[in-house]
């Protein structure tokens, strides 16, 4: 860029910066001190702030979770359970007397136990008779 | 807390016109004064991280120049300087001087160095204290800055 252009542009900007606001000084700062005077409510940026770093350690702790622990193991197929895990599983609604045993995965088996007085019927061959406050064998 | 909000008023009553200056270089003349009265407002939220009470004047231009920065982003570096109406080429009348054209050429970075160095008289190096540069990328805005007015003007002066 030439002097001459140099120098037209330099006076030409400067008469144009050092033009006086539009607003004198004194009215824009009363107009600061009424904006100021509405905007004197205490921001809640301690909270936010706090509200953001919590989210941000949740998030991270899922994150990690998900990453590094993988998701929660599915459930064995009904198929692949042990007859034990059955067992726990589905506790079946048996009435009195009714036991419940798993052959195998499909086949359940309901056993009736017999009661005591039907035993004593039986007439089962050397067993001592029973006497009160001894234990029953 | 009025006391305060006083006080302060008094503080920018005294480097309002310097302020608006430096934001009318950078967002024009209609934005000017709304820029700095929402810098004035951040600067006042912001009084707890001054440190040295010597350095208002440095502190609250930086404010006002990276509010006005940040606006023009937002504007997508659009500068309505097309406002100048007054002619401003009182000095020499037979060389017109397409102001408005000549700085919305330069980019917001350029025109506050070309401000703060002509209009301020600041050296590089509280240039570059201010907008928080290096000296180096001052004159680096500098220099690009006259490029593109050598270039606006040479175009006005062939075409004129």
């Amino acid at each position: 860029m030439d002097r001459e252009s140099n120098d037209r542009f330099d006076k030409s900007f400067e008469q144009w910066a050092r033009r006086p606001s539009a607003t004198p000084a004194d009215e824009a700062a009363n107009r600061l001190l009424r904006r100021l005077s509405v905007d004197s409510k205490p921001r809640p940026v301690a909270r936010l702030r706090f509200a953001a770093v919590a989210t941000a350690m949740v998030l991270g702790v899922l994150a990690t979770r998900l990453l590094y622990v993988g998701p929660p193991a599915s459930e064995p197929a009904f198929e692949d359970r042990s007859l034990g895990e059955l067992a726990q599983i589905v506790p079946p609604p048996l009435p009195e007397g009714v036991a419940l045993i798993w052959i195998d995965a499909d086949t359940p088996l309901y056993l009736t136990v017999t009661p005591p007085q039907v035993s004593d019927q039986l007439q089962i061959p050397n067993q001592p008779p029973t006497s009160e406050g001894e234990p029953t064998p | 807390m009025n006391g305060d909000q006083g006080a302060f008023a008094d503080l920018v009553e005294r480097h309002w016109s310097a302020l608006v200056g430096l934001a009318r270089s950078i967002v024009g003349d209609s934005a000017a004064e709304d820029a700095v009265q929402d810098a004035l407002i951040l600067a006042w939220r912001k009084l707890g991280s001054l440190r040295q009470a010597t350095a208002f004047s440095t502190w609250l231009k930086r404010i006002v120049l990276n509010q006005c920065l940040r606006s023009q982003r937002r504007w997508l570096g659009f500068l309505s300087i097309s406002d100048i109406q007054e002619p401003v080429f009182e000095t020499d009348p037979d060389a017109e001087l397409d102001l408005a054209r000549c700085l919305e050429s330069l980019a917001p970075r350029q025109r506050a160095v070309m401000y703060l160095t002509l209009i301020e008289g600041q050296s590089d190096g509280e240039i570059a204290a201010l907008m928080q540069i290096s000296a180096a990328s001052v004159r680096s805005h500098r220099r690009r800055a006259r490029q593109r007015l050598s270039h606006v003007l040479s175009g006005a002066n062939h075409g004129s």
